[in-house]
């Protein structure tokens, strides 16, 4: 059941908590502890400490929800410095999830983050809503991922991985230029920029205007995407995008990923992680396959 | 305390107001862990909803667990409508509870479904050799739980009903009914409800050692989403996490 992330080395699950429903709160750390779990991204962190959207951030359709936390988080500095004692308990490897509003903020982090010892591999959350001088989304460049990938390299000792939004997944070029870079993973899709109006009070049902959809909806335009990128580089997928059960992270792993993310499912049942690695193993067994790897072996045209 | 993942089954769905409902669950691990002012996430109508739904326990012991159920959206409308024998998968207890003083009358003050956390609390303080008079505030009559408010009448002293619109029992909001009672009689001050109720109270008791519980949507309940996180004089904190119940000088009410 291991899974091989290349440069970021084997996990013993395939299973990974994915960034923004994965901390450090106490009690959820006791529910996932013991579990099958391959590795957790923490929350991402940025520069200064960000307070966060104003309430409501959580709002749930049909098979989705819509989350504007506004990253709250509590900046570089005071991460770091609470790092080892807040994750001590963690019976897993830990990959750190940064953001930057430009390519100096990213390197600010990555250079910030060096003196830590146990994180396996750094992510860049390069969905960056903030929009440059051109009127561009920070992440809608291609030159601008080569960029900071390039830059990160030449700081950060940790394996790098991209994380994509919808949008700079919608065909390989942008894995492409991470690849090209210097990135040993791509993580495979962030939730999908979205919203909802409250037509009682012609106004947004957010605090904020917008958010990010999550849960079930997702899957099947995160699935696309896995396939074809996973296709396009020879670096190792990680997929995710409304994974809630035994079957969806099996199709992620057909599809080409060479590991699996849980959100949205794990803030409604942090144990569905027991329940997922349990399915693909007995799907494994039932295939008489020899491991993870040939799964997407079984996919015909 | 580790939170518990528990299955439980309903053992009766009681119609207590024309808008809520009394789900009594069996629960043999959360129950008996529960304390007054903490809440558990329920599962509802898991095949059509994404997430749980955090309610406040209204009563708890070593074999059940009772949810004061408003029908509100979706989630609860489900609830609502299930059967004895039907199952839920709830995740508790979770959050921090209500500071319970030894000594000194209490005052609880609910607005509509804000009177399910104070229902043990109540029970409690009576069990700990305190008292406490109760304020209720509903709407109108029809959505006044006549049978909670009669449970509560036998752990409470002096019990006043209020409602926004309508004449009976009293017409008024909790404010109005807190202004004709002296509030120098009371030591400690618990409340529950919508957070305009909770604003307007802010004049009267924010001197005095009172505690809030606020209602906010969550997705997870158990502190990682920072979905429920609310403004406070010492920064951002979460409700599910380091609340639900705060103590009224600390929450920022300018941005609630």
């Amino acid at each position: 059941m291991e899974a091989d992330l290349g440069a970021i080395g084997n996990l013993k699950s395939p299973i990974i908590v994915v960034s923004g429903t994965y901390g450090s709160a106490k009690p959820y750390q006791e529910l996932l502890n013991g579990q099958p779990i391959g590795a957790a991204v923490t929350k991402t962190i940025t520069k200064a400490p960000k307070p966060g959207n104003p309430q409501p951030r959580i709002l749930e359709g049909k098979g989705w929800i819509i989350n504007s936390i506004g990253l709250e988080n509590p900046g570089i500095e005071a991460f770091v410095e609470h790092f080892e004692e807040e994750y001590a308990t963690a019976s897993y490897p830990l990959i750190l999830s940064i953001s930057g509003e430009s390519v100096q903020e990213f390197c600010y982090l990555a250079e910030k983050v060096e003196p830590l010892s146990t994180p396996i591999a750094l992510e860049l959350n390069l969905s960056c809503p903030n929009v440059d001088d051109e009127g561009l989304a920070f992440g809608l460049k291609r030159e601008r991922i080569t960029e900071v990938v390039t830059e990160c390299r030449k700081i950060s000792r940790f394996p790098l991985i991209a994380k994509f939004s919808p949008f700079q997944a919608i065909d390989a070029s942008f894995a492409i230029a991470a690849y090209k870079a210097g990135v040993s993973a791509i993580s495979l899709i962030n939730t999908m920029p979205a919203m909802k109006l409250d037509i009682r009070r012609f106004r947004s049902a957010l605090g904020f205007l917008s958010g990010g959809m999550s849960g079930p909806a997702l899957k099947p335009i995160a699935l696309k995407m896995v396939y074809e990128i996973s296709r396009s580089v020879p670096i190792p997928v990680i997929g995710m995008g409304g994974i809630s059960c035994g079957e969806d992270a099996i199709e992620f792993l057909m599809a080409g990923a060479k590991a699996i993310g849980i959100g949205t499912a794990n803030l409604v049942d942090p144990t569905v992680h027991t329940a997922v690695y349990s399915d693909i193993r007995s799907f494994i067994e039932e295939n008489r396959l020899s491991s993870i790897r040939d799964i997407p072996k079984l996919l015909r045209r | 305390m580790s939170p518990i993942i528990e299955k439980t089954v309903v053992l009766e769905n009681i119609k207590a107001s024309a808008d809520s409902h009394i789900l009594v669950l069996s629960s043999e691990k959360i129950g008996r862990l529960t304390q007054p002012g903490q809440f558990v996430e329920v599962s509802c109508d898991p095949d059509h909803l994404v997430l749980k739904r955090p309610f406040s326990v209204y009563e708890a012991n070593e074999e059940t667990l009772s949810l004061y159920v408003k029908r509100v959206g979706k989630g609860s409308q489900w609830l609502q409508q299930l059967r004895p024998g039907g199952s839920l998968e709830i995740i508790g207890p979770l959050g921090n509870g209500y500071r319970i003083i030894e000594s000194g009358r209490c005052l609880l003050i609910g607005g509509g479904c804000g009177i399910a956390s104070l229902k043990m609390l109540s029970r409690e303080i009576e069990e700990r050799g305190g008292s406490s008079d109760a304020i209720f505030g509903f709407k109108t009559a029809a959505e006044i739980p006549q049978t909670a408010i009669e449970a509560f009448q036998t752990h409470t002293g002096t019990m006043t009903v209020t409602v926004e619109m309508g004449l009976y029992p009293k017409t008024g909001t909790v404010v109005d009914r807190l202004k004709e009672l002296t509030i120098g009689a009371y030591q400690h001050f618990y409340a529950c409800g919508p957070i305009g109720m909770l604003k307007a109270l802010v004049p009267f008791l924010q001197t005095l050692d009172t505690q809030v519980s606020l209602e906010m949507r969550m997705a997870c309940g158990f502190g990682v989403c920072y979905g429920c996180s609310v403004k406070t004089v010492s920064g951002n904190k979460r409700v599910c996490c380091e609340g639900p119940v705060f103590s009224m000088q600390e929450v920022d009410w300018h941005d609630l």
